[in-house]
């Protein structure tokens, strides 16, 4: 029972570091803001739910379980917001937008 | 939402004892009366919010499904060999019907989430998206969760 539990939770920790890698990979690999944002803000919202259930499977009690959720819940609320942020002020102060991407008014 | 911040309570406790319990109740109490006196507590419709339960567990299950999805898309996406030739960045105007203001925040939050697509702003009536590709802009034009957040409005 302990071995399959230390399994499962290193499973799903390295999947975690797996998305956090590409995430960051992805960042050098696409060449302008918007599209960095997409990589760099929503693979970690995969990738810290990954970490946090594979923690959750080491920790054991219900306690520390518990208070994982409510740190999944928290960034799975504030990354949203963080990138939005990064989009609209890219958005509403680059006067060239129109180059790199098509927009619809 | 006693109850909600009475949880969080015993969570960040980690036991159950009668002093904890007792704390408890009383600043629950205290926290419940200010935010009753200036207006942003309404017990009605903590009532009402009570009926959506079912409805919101389903909208997370399917909102982690969407995340799972679209992020193995993006990974493909990060890993081809010339991701740049193979977006098509576009800002999209979407419309939608949801009225209430937490559904629409809820609906700008799990657009957000899903990767691909990144909510640029909020209007009455639309949101402007920033997609990616033609893949993360055919998922938004039918998305499953904003017709569970719809129905949800329905429910009040």
């Amino acid at each position: 029972m302990e071995q399959i539990r230390f399994l499962l939770g290193t499973i799903f920790i390295l999947a975690g570091l797996f998305v956090f890698g590409i995430a960051t990979l992805g960042l050098f690999r696409f060449r302008y803001v918007l599209n960095r944002v997409h990589v760099a803000a929503k693979c970690d919202s995969l990738a810290s739910l990954l970490v946090c259930v594979g923690l959750m499977f080491y920790a054991g009690n219900l306690g520390s379980i518990l208070k994982l959720l409510l740190v999944v819940i928290l960034i799975w609320l504030s990354n949203p917001v963080a990138s939005h942020l990064v989009c609209k002020i890219e958005v509403e102060t680059n006067k060239e937008i129109e180059k790199e991407c098509e927009v619809e008014r | 939402m006693p109850i909600l911040l009475f949880l969080l309570w015993l969570i960040f406790n980690e036991r159950v004892t009668v002093d904890v319990l007792i704390i408890g109740l009383i600043v629950v109490a205290a926290v419940c009366l200010i935010c009753r006196k200036i207006g942003i507590w309404d017990p009605q419709k903590d009532i009402k919010t009570l009926s959506k339960i079912p409805g919101m567990i389903g909208f997370v299950l399917r909102l982690v499904l969407e995340v799972f999805k679209a992020n193995i898309h993006m990974i493909a996406l990060v890993l081809s060999a010339n991701p740049n030739e193979r977006i098509h960045p576009k800002i999209v105007k979407h419309y939608t019907k949801i009225q209430s203001e937490g559904g629409r925040v809820a609906l700008a939050n799990s657009i957000t989430l899903t990767p691909g697509t990144v909510t640029v702003d909020v209007a009455d009536d639309y949101v402007y998206v920033h997609a990616i590709d033609e893949y993360a802009e055919e998922g938004l034009s039918h998305s499953v969760l904003e017709e569970k957040i719809e129905r949800m409005e329905d429910n009040v």
